[in-house]
């Protein structure tokens, strides 16, 4: 009779660790589980990454490139740490790991271009209509949105929330023409101005909705003691205004964002809001009123001062560059300084 | 089976009626929405929408 041998049978050998992998988080997540991956691949709260890409998304946009691609591109955790087929795989179509077919990934991507371009449609919709004073009817879409999201969510509808990515690409760019104070009046193209004289100049000043305008009063001749107002409207683009040194420039130029720069000061930035007064001389004075939603507005003496486009374009004196501002400081002497004063 | 409220896409629709209203109150002149406004209002709007998610997918857990 034979005895069973009396060694215990040896433990297997201890697994290798596996090596630390990024996925998507399947339970933590707002929208892909990205930033919870990414959160329990680095071991911090995923909050952190979740106001990285706030922030990207409004510094460039560069959040709406890495998110989709990460969220294409890393797999999802099947629960117990192991990654999932890639995702792309599920959005064409191909369940369990297999490659869809070619149509299904022509439909897809399809599918996806086409909200892409109807969102940027809506997107370049929505600034035009509110730039042309239809803002309320915007308005009064993405608040008719918000409601029905409210609607949804009391009924219990997860899928209400998405109301609202159509809302902010509507609510986007109106804001921005709104906060810009963009609006288009007078045409688009390039206008070149030389009144000859001061019945020349129109009532209500010069507009234009998108492009650039080139006034030239050097030809205007005014009397001293007199003021001429000179209204000047910019929606989006830019403006050259050139004065005769012997004329006294006094008013306000305002600018939504872009650059704004009167005889060499030049401001930078958004809500621009640029006013010259105080004029103590008889000299002729030209009361300015320049308002611009987005671009650059200035005010030069002579072509060559001029630093933005026109038909007389030129990038100032040598070694100028456009952010050197207040380098190249003009003079406004006609208001100090005058035939009388 | 009665559905519970979707908390996230009730803040979203609050949220959105909020940015609505401003958007509106801008146009018919009774306040004037500049950049300084228009970044805050959004942050806020996009980080309120994050919280509350955030919440409701913690207590989901």
């Amino acid at each position: 009779m034979t005895q069973p041998p009396l060694t215990q049978p040896s433990p297997p050998p201890p697994q290798p660790p596996r090596p630390k992998r990024l996925l998507r988080s399947r339970t933590d997540r707002l929208l892909g589980g990205v930033s919870g991956g990414l959160g329990s691949y680095f071991g911090v709260d995923p909050i952190i990454f979740r106001a990285i890409f706030v922030v990207l998304a409004f510094v460039g946009g560069v959040a709406f490139i890495a998110y989709p691609i990460l969220w294409i591109f890393v797999p999802r955790d099947d629960g117990f740490g192991n990654p999932e087929p890639l995702p792309v795989w599920r959005l064409f179509g191909g369940g369990g790991g297999t490659p869809p077919t070619a149509g299904r990934v022509f439909a897809v991507l399809g599918i996806v271009l086409a909200a892409l371009v109807a969102a940027a449609v809506l997107f370049v919709l929505s600034g035009w209509v509110t730039a042309v004073g239809g803002g309320v009817i915007v308005a009064g879409v993405v608040v008719v949105l918000g409601l029905l999201a409210i609607g949804g969510a009391l009924s219990g509808r997860r899928a209400a929330r998405w109301l609202v990515l159509p809302a902010l690409v509507l609510a986007l760019p109106s804001g921005i023409v709104a906060a810009a104070g963009v609006k288009f009046e007078g045409g688009y193209g390039e206008r070149d101005y030389r009144p000859a004289g001061v019945a020349a100049l129109p009532a209500d000043g010069y507009k234009i909705s998108a492009g650039s305008m080139w006034i030239d009063l050097r030809d205007l001749h005014l009397a001293p003691g007199t003021t001429t107002k000179l209204p000047v409207h910019v929606g989006v683009g830019e403006a050259t205004v050139l004065v005769p040194e012997n004329v006294c420039l006094q008013g306000r130029a305002k600018s939504g964002a872009g650059v704004v720069n009167v005889l060499g000061h030049q401001q930078n930035g958004f809500d621009l809001d640029y006013s010259v007064g105080g004029a103590t001389s008889s000299s002729p004075r030209l009361q300015l009123d320049a308002d611009v939603g987005m671009g650059a507005f200035e005010v030069v003496h002579n072509p060559d001062e001029a630093r933005f486009g026109g038909p007389r374009q030129s990038f100032g004196p040598p070694g100028f560059h456009r952010d050197d501002g207040d380098r190249f400081p003009l003079t406004n002497r006609a208001c100090s300084v005058g035939p009388t004063g | 089976m009665k559905r519970g409220v979707d908390i996230p896409a009730l803040v979203g629709g609050l949220v959105t009626v909020g940015l609505g209203l401003l958007l509106l109150l801008d146009r018919v002149s009774v306040l004037h929405l500049g950049f300084g406004w228009l970044w805050p209002a959004l942050l806020a709007a996009v980080g309120t929408f994050l919280i509350a998610s955030g919440m409701s997918g913690s207590r989901r857990q």
